[in-house]
């Protein structure tokens, strides 16, 4: 049937069929990631708008603000303590070379508060958030549980995802705070044991870093906090064909939150220091 | 006067027919049974019903509402008034048989006290046939036919009108499926609430139903009272009724006969 309609059609509309076919065969990966945009806003829309109708639970989000954010105190301590003494340990090496020890602190404390905090604390949380909220939800579908909550009047969206959404938001910035403070502490020691007068580390904070560049990071981090926040649900919701489907949701969901942390991080920090610039 | 009208329902997915046209009334107060081969769309229709999926076309009209045009906030308030008893109980694992009970009234009716919860969940319990000692276990410690009788009391606790049961005794041994089949009737005649019950376990099936509906290729083949199922000429229907009491090699024997 189609080979006929291709043959029949000479004139210029049926000269564009094949190129319909080529647009179809390449749109399919660009209509699966814009629906994956699309159900992203809508989960986020309706959760923001679940919160701010009071529908949401307090006691639901105190539950997962421990569960997101205090239980991932530890593993962000962890990574922001040794990046810090590595990344302090670089410094100081080039500032010896250099002669000038005067901007090791500085470095160090930039570098957080612009980006290895959040950065870090997202990649951090997304690989223990999202992977946990993936798995959690997803286990919930293919058992019905989110079925048997729909049977009782209760949205999913309400008691499942808003929670979750509104307290990673919430307590990723608490905890790039915390890598920002342990990262910028391990700087200190580390480069003083290199040789750094603590003194001067602690000058070069003063005289080089403005409460913009903590601004700058916080603002990164309430982004990354939403985005582990909305996929990791949305991976959750969307999970079938039982154990696997969990196993790929939750895998998914710790890639596609790391892909979008890094490849987010690139434009907001364009548009952040285009406006700081600007 | 009908609790429950089905219009000509259609389901599909990704363009496979799967119901075409199902016609259904149940009653106010009856127990309508809906039978069929593994398939053929038994509680996909029980979800339709429930407004867990939408209709490709058609109606469900439940008490005077059709639901195939609400929206999911709409659907909300109908589903205050239903009650799904889920295959596999679909208990939350995360809360203690206490939590799933009450979790429903706890979501919609915040001013009641703890006293009253407990209460709740005692009375329900011992409704289903439970020692209340099991409230403060957690699912994954009941066996099958425990979490199915919890699943009920959840319902329940929602003092719902309509209650749908998707196979509430497959897996489960005679004695406890006979359990169940009682504590369904016994919620019916003690809360006069309509109920539907989907399985293909025969026994269970005309032990407890008013009516029994056959799904067949997507539409309903039969309906009617165990007697006048048991009296219908339907070749299909007739092979389906004595697929439970026609013994393997026998009923091989016939098939070969038929066909020869």
């Amino acid at each position: 049937m189609t080979d006929q309609a291709t043959e029949q059609n000479t004139g210029p509309h049926r000269l564009a069929t094949p190129k319909e076919k080529v647009v179809r065969k390449s749109g399919s990966p660009l209509y699966s990631a814009f629906t994956f945009v699309g159900e992203c806003c809508s989960l986020f829309g309706e959760s923001m708008v679940a919160f701010f109708q009071g529908k949401v639970s307090f006691a639901d989000l105190l539950n997962q603000m421990a569960a997101v954010g205090a239980d991932s105190v530890g593993i962000v301590v962890l990574i922001s303590f040794a990046t810090g003494a590595v990344f302090s340990f670089y410094i100081t090496t080039i500032s010896l070379v250099v002669g000038f020890t005067g901007f090791v602190g500085s470095g160090v404390t930039y570098a957080f508060l612009n980006e290895l905090g959040p950065v870090l604390g997202g990649v951090a949380y997304a690989s223990r958030v999202a992977s946990s909220v993936a798995a959690e939800i997803g286990s919930m579908v293919v058992t019905e549980q989110v079925e048997a909550l729909r049977s009782m009047a209760i949205s999913p969206i309400r008691y499942l995802v808003a929670p979750r959404v509104i307290a990673c938001a919430v307590t990723m910035p608490l905890l790039v705070v915390v890598a920002d403070f342990i990262g910028v502490s391990a700087g200190y020691f580390f480069s003083g044991f290199s040789g750094v007068a603590h003194g001067d580390y602690i000058n070069s904070i003063y005289s080089f870093i403005k409460p913009g560049d903590l601004t700058t990071g916080l603002v990164k981090s309430i982004w990354f906090g939403i985005v582990v926040g909305v996929v990791s649900c949305r991976q959750g919701l969307k999970t079938s064909r039982g154990a696997t489907g969990v196993g790929k949701a939750t895998t998914s969901s710790v890639v596609i939150c790391v892909v979008l942390i890094f490849v987010s991080d690139l434009v907001l920090t364009h548009i952040i220091t285009g406006a700081h610039t600007t | 006067m009908s609790t429950i009208v089905l219009e000509d329902v259609c389901y599909s997915v990704a363009g496979n027919a799967i119901l075409k046209g199902v016609n259904l009334e149940v009653k106010e107060g009856e127990i309508v049974s809906i039978m069929g081969q593994s398939g053929s769309g038994k509680t996909t229709l029980l979800k339709l019903m429930t407004g867990l999926r939408r209709v490709t076309s058609g109606k469900i009209i439940i008490e005077g509402t059709d639901i195939s045009c609400l929206t999911e906030n709409e659907l909300e308030k109908v589903r205050l008034t239903t009650g799904l008893v889920f295959q596999y109980a679909a208990l939350l694992d995360s809360l203690t048989v206490r939590d799933n009970i009450v979790f429903g009234i706890v979501r919609h009716q915040k001013k009641s006290s703890k006293a009253e919860l407990d209460k709740l969940v005692e009375q329900l319990l011992t409704e289903v046939q439970l020692s209340p000692e099991v409230a403060s276990q957690y699912p994954s410690e009941l066996s099958g036919g425990m979490q199915k009788r919890v699943g009920l009391a959840r319902a329940l606790a929602m003092k719902p009108s309509v209650l749908f049961y998707d196979e509430p005794t497959s897996g489960l041994d005679p004695v406890t499926s006979h359990a169940i089949d009682t504590l369904i009737v016994h919620t019916r005649n003690q809360r006069e609430v309509t109920s539907v019950v989907v399985s293909h376990q025969l026994s269970s099936i005309f032990r407890i139903s008013d009516r029994v509906a056959l799904l067949d290729g997507g539409v309903v083949r039969a309906f009617g009272t165990s007697e006048e199922l048991h009296a219908s000429s339907d070749p299909v229907l007739q092979e389906f009724l004595q697929s439970d009491i026609v013994p393997i090699a026998q009923g091989e024997e016939r098939h070969q006969n038929n066909g020869s």
